[in-house]
């Protein structure tokens, strides 16, 4: 425990150092759109695909869409995802599209501070520019509240926020999704809702310490989940020999229901709730289909 | 010789034995118990989903049974089961719901309610929409809860009713079971 402790230590330090030399600055990079007008359907489909909604929302407490979510437990401290209605003053009302652009692309706000990667900006950086219009328009129809986002509660040395373009200049990847000519439009449909929008990554596949995915350990499952527990693994591999067929998993993420009777539960049963049962039956298929045959 | 071949033998049983006993969740007592109803709950979800899904025909003799199995060990069937501090064995509970009792008891008994009412409506079928008709302007796209259901249990169809009771399920896992696998 105290080899770990100092290792963890030590880990800070370095990073620390490394800080100096990547960025003190904190500077807003611009961002460019090729797109400007927003479609509001398309946005709010998108938002409940990407779990925007879902994080972004305490239901179980009644509260207003994207007002501030509920606490996010993790093993590197508790986040709660902030308050991002149109309010001017606590939410995000005098934002622009840049802005908003700058937030998902590269992990940082509207004056340069880094966000953490509980924000899983490492994905919704795929986005296109016109995913994230639509998406802005849709957050444009949701009502202003006037509620403090809460204060992020990490623990040593994760609650260093310079720390965090050193872990940008490790794990965020500014690149769009790219269609795979060689596959199906079914599989880059499914490709681009699970890599990009829905980041089933970030909790299926494990992290290492400075909470950078384990690319090699893609989708194996990991430990430490909110709320404790583990997910499972969801390679093409591990969903064959447990027995999924694509149909299987398309109703589970519709309706919760394994192919054994059980209901899922854990941090699955709130993304299915609030994210995946909202999507089209194509939605689903396609998700399910690049999911088995994934490479 | 002859002594290596016995230890191999021991070792390969007590591995056997072990993983027989990893097999069940290694459950003892009231734990194991309460197990065994929930995997009861398992098999009878099993047998309607694909009904429901449009998998396998509609058998309303079936629903019924299935729906009456719920509704036995839902309810006080189930928190009963739950002793106050009543964790190790093998469970996958966490220790939540003591803290937080009056939602636990609530999410067993809205499980019992909707499950005899789905019992009761197992003739009574409706087309459901896969997926909410409206996306925007006070529709539930864009919004955090799904419509209250201000309909009597009585009047609603098997679907409805089975997703009631699914969704039960699903609260209750998500706040109160810790997934391990």
């Amino acid at each position: 425990m105290k080899k770990a402790l100092l290792y963890l230590l030590g880990l800070a330090v370095i990073a620390l150092a490394l800080c100096w030399y990547i960025d003190l600055s904190h500077q807003a990079r611009p961002v460019q759109l090729d797109a400007d007008t927003g479609n509001v359907e398309r946005g709010a489909y998108l938002a409940r695909a990407s779990g925007c909604i879902a994080c972004h929302t305490n239901v179980d407490e009644g509260g207003a869409p994207l007002a501030g979510g509920p606490p996010i437990d993790t093993p590197f401290g508790t986040f709660y995802a902030p308050n991002l209605t149109m309010d001017k003053e606590q939410g995000i009302g005098d934002w622009t599209l840049e802005d908003f652009a700058r937030a998902l692309r590269h992990g940082t706000s509207p004056d340069g501070q880094p966000y953490y990667p509980a924000f899983p900006y490492s994905f919704y950086t795929r986005l296109s520019d016109q995913d994230i219009a639509d998406l802005w328009a849709a957050f444009q129809t949701v009502p202003a509240v006037a509620e403090p986002s809460k204060q992020q509660e990490l623990s040593f040395p994760f609650n260093i926020r310079s720390g965090l373009p050193l872990w940008q200049a490790l794990y965020l990847d500014d690149q769009r999704f790219e269609v795979d000519p060689q596959q199906s439009e079914q599989y880059n449909r499914g490709a681009y809702l699970v890599e990009a929008a829905a980041h089933c990554a970030a909790c299926h596949t494990p992290r290492d310490l400075l909470g950078g995915l384990d690319q090699k350990q893609a989708m194996a499952g990991a430990e430490g989940m909110p709320g404790g527990g583990r997910s499972p693994a969801i390679t093409a591999n591990a969903l064959k020999e447990n027995g999924w067929t694509t149909d299987d998993l398309a109703y589970a993420l519709r309706s919760g229901i394994t192919p054994e009777g059980d209901v899922l539960g854990g941090s699955m049963a709130e993304v299915i709730r609030d994210g995946t049962s909202f999507l089209t039956d194509d939605d689903l298929q396609a998700i399910a289909l690049y999911l088995m045959n994934r490479e | 010789m002859k002594m290596l071949l016995l230890k191999s033998a021991l070792i390969a049983g007590a591995v056997a034995l072990s993983s027989n006993v990893l097999a069940h969740g290694g459950a003892t007592g009231i734990v194991k118990e309460r197990m065994d109803q929930m995997v009861d709950m398992k098999h009878a979800m099993k047998a309607v989903a694909p009904m429901f899904r449009g998998k396998l025909p509609y058998d309303a003799e079936q629903v019924r049974k299935s729906a009456a199995i719920i509704e036995s060990v839902a309810g006080s069937a189930m928190t009963d089961k739950f002793p106050e501090g009543s964790m190790g064995h093998g469970t996958d509970a966490k220790v939540n719901i003591w803290q937080e009792w009056d939602k636990f008891q609530s999410l067993s008994d809205d499980l019992k309610r909707y499950s005899k009412a789905l019992g009761e409506a197992s003739e009574r079928r409706e087309k459901v929409a896969a997926k909410p008709a409206s996306m925007m302007g006070g529709s539930s796209m864009m919004g955090a809860a799904k419509p209250a259901v201000d309909q009597p249990l009585s009047e609603l169809s098997a679907d409805r009713l089975f997703k009631m009771v699914t969704d039960s399920c699903s609260s209750c896992h998500r706040r109160f079971r810790e997934d391990k696998k």
